[in-house]
């Protein structure tokens, strides 16, 4: 890896770590989606500072250049995230359409029993 | 005092009516409140069917979404005191009153396994004692049994779980409240039992996953969060 992609991924991550901490401290992201990108911004830190591991790594895998193996490594970790990221939206896309459906239901059903109770009324 | 127990309950058909007939045999002056989490299982009609007052919520929202729950209801009604209860048994209702007794004078109470007795030695306890020490690195404050599922909150405590962000039921949101809201935590000696029925949340995975995530919360994530003072501006 060249000096200047370590300097650029040091700015990187320390970009994402303020970013990450300027939404937690406006409670705009749940704490637990927000520990991922912690930990992302800071294993990007360690290995721009420390690129020897990757270097081991990369002559184990047999890539071109040790570069070659950081970004197949990224793309396998947000390719986990993004799979989690879309059952995650699977998941809430049930879930409102249940909430949706009961909801029809129960006004439904307190609409008809307010009816009833006001025809009842009508009868005495 | 007025307080609430909030049980918050996921597929615990066959242990729910064991928990809350020792809760009633108990006799305490304490209101209940169960809350079924979406359960798959037969959950809701076992409440329906022994009158228990429950909330019933339409989907899964997890343990935290569930216990937030109970606490809007303990918020809108004005209660003293809510009460974490687990479901499954493993929380013994003798003790609830030593945990109401204690949070008159401070404002979160956890009821710990170890002040008395000696912590096992086990993968689970090193994650415990870990969390413990995050919280005593960025706190200051010893706390035995940080796990531990059974904890009061006092009425200015409800409020913050009731309306809050991020405040689920477990030791990252006391860590934070100990930190910005000055909030006194004190811990009473309890015992446990084992679950009655049914299937714990925990295997070794989400454990690890778990401890994992209360540590970076606790010692990181936790720092940046505004104060309640300045959140509630």
């Amino acid at each position: 890896m060249t000096i200047e992609l370590r300097i650029v991924l040091i700015g990187v991550s320390l970009l994402t770590l303020l970013f990450i901490a300027k939404k937690v401290r406006n409670s705009k992201v749940k704490l637990e989606d927000s520990i991922f990108w912690f930990c992302f911004a800071v294993v990007i830190l360690l290995i721009s500072i420390f690129p020897e591991v990757f270097y081991a790594l990369s002559s184990f895998v047999g890539t071109d250049a040790p570069v070659h193996f950081v970004f197949l490594f990224f793309i396998f970790v947000l390719l986990i995230q993004i799979f989690q990221l879309s059952m995650r939206v699977s998941q809430s896309d049930t879930k409102i359409k249940e909430l949706t459906q009961q909801l029809a239901i129960e006004k439904f059903e307190r609409y008809r029993n307010d009816r009833n109770k006001n025809q009842d009324k009508h009868k005495e | 005092m007025k307080t609430l127990l909030i049980i918050p309950a996921y597929n615990e058909e066959d242990s729910i009516e064991s928990t809350i007939n020792s809760i009633m045999n108990e006799g305490l002056d304490v209101d209940y409140l169960i809350v079924n989490d979406g359960s798959k299982d037969s959950t809701a009609k076992v409440c329906r069917k022994f009158h228990y007052p429950f909330l019933d919520l339409s989907t899964n929202l997890g343990l935290a979404g569930a216990f937030q729950a109970g606490m809007k209801y303990a918020y809108r009604h004005g209660y003293e005191c809510a009460i974490q209860f687990d479901a499954d048994g493993q929380h013994l209702p003798e003790y609830v009153h030593i945990l109401e007794e204690a949070i008159k004078s401070s404002d979160i109470v956890i009821g710990s396994r170890f002040l008395t007795q000696k912590k096992p030695i086990s993968p689970r306890m090193l994650g415990s004692n870990l969390i413990s020490l995050a919280i005593k690195i960025t706190t200051g404050k010893k706390l035995s049994d940080p796990t531990s599922g059974m904890r009061a909150f006092n009425k200015r405590m409800i409020k913050y779980l009731a309306l809050g962000l991020n405040f689920g039921p477990e030791p990252d949101t006391v860590s934070y409240l100990i930190k910005s809201a000055n909030a006194k935590v004190v811990e009473v000696p309890v015992k446990m039992a084992e679950r009655v029925a049914g299937e714990s949340y925990l295997n070794p995975w989400t454990s690890f996953v778990y401890m994992l995530r209360m540590f970076v919360s606790i010692l990181f994530m936790q720092l940046v969060r505004k104060r309640m003072e300045e959140a509630e501006k």
